[in-house]
């Protein structure tokens, strides 16, 4: 239920946003902070945990792919 | 458990063998798994290893149950790699309970702040949710609950690993999860 890239909020009903990871989408609910369709977020468990900036979201994938590799 | 104050006493581990445990009845196997868990996302995400054993490690988190030392040591091998310096060059011993819980409570931030390992090419939120951190229970959700850290940033984390908590409550938090209740 946890993905460690960020996904894209694509949807936002009330406190339930379907979050966009390319390949799958997923539900998480907002208990704590603003968001809004377009951010970046990350997920653990059924919960959005925090937002990351556009800047650093290729960094992100770049961090996993650097580290995947050893 | 008081910060500060790491004491162990014996019970029973894994295999019925008497080993080390914290109150509360955890082995330090099982301790070290509840701290290290919350970031195994990323060791799925990296293909390290499959959902099939992300949900057995999440299980063994949640109940509190002890796995082996070695898949331990090989599923989190970055915590693994970074305690074994401590035990170089700190002197603590191998897999004892002060190790595990100084590595997260006090060493941890610091491997950080080095950018040891992978922390090198990590970007900032990432460097952010892995620190371990503690702070206070301020609303509680359905299992999750919002946490208030020193300074006045809150995060929202489930609260698996510790089951419900009350306001006011003072946990230790490790990215999206609730670790321990500290007194």
């Amino acid at each position: 239920m946890c993905l460690a890239i960020p996904g894209k909020i694509v949807a936002k009903k009330g406190k339930s946003v379907t979050v966009d990871y390319g390949s799958e989408k997923r539900q998480a609910n907002i208990i704590d902070g603003k968001y809004k369709v377009g951010d970046f977020v990350i997920v653990q468990g059924k919960i959005v945990v925090d937002k990351v900036p556009v800047a650093q979201v290729k960094k992100w994938h770049g961090f996993l792919k650097e580290t995947s590799k050893k | 458990m008081k910060r500060g104050e790491p004491k162990s006493v014996e019970c029973k581990c894994a295999g019925g063998k008497v080993c080390r445990c914290v109150p509360g009845g955890l082995s330090v196997e099982a301790y070290f798994l509840k701290y290290a868990f919350p970031c195994a996302f990323i060791t799925l995400q990296r293909g390290a290893i499959n959902q099939k054993t992300y949900d057995r490690l999440e299980k063994a988190a949640v109940r509190g149950d002890s796995l082996t030392r070695k898949e331990l040591e090989k599923v989190f091998a970055a915590a693994d790699r970074r305690m074994d310096i401590l035990v170089r060059e700190r002197g603590y011993k191998k897999w004892s309970f002060e190790l595990v819980q100084d590595y997260y409570w006090k060493w941890h931030d610091r491997f950080i702040k080095d950018g040891e390992g992978s922390y090198r090419f990590a970007p900032k939120v990432l460097k952010e949710l892995c620190r371990v951190l503690s702070g206070t229970v301020v609303r509680v959700r359905k299992e999750a609950a919002v946490i208030r850290f020193k300074g006045g940033k809150t995060r929202p984390v489930m609260t698996a690993l510790t089951g419900p908590l009350k306001k006011g409550d003072k946990v230790i938090v490790h990215y999206g999860y609730a670790v321990e209740k500290i007194i």
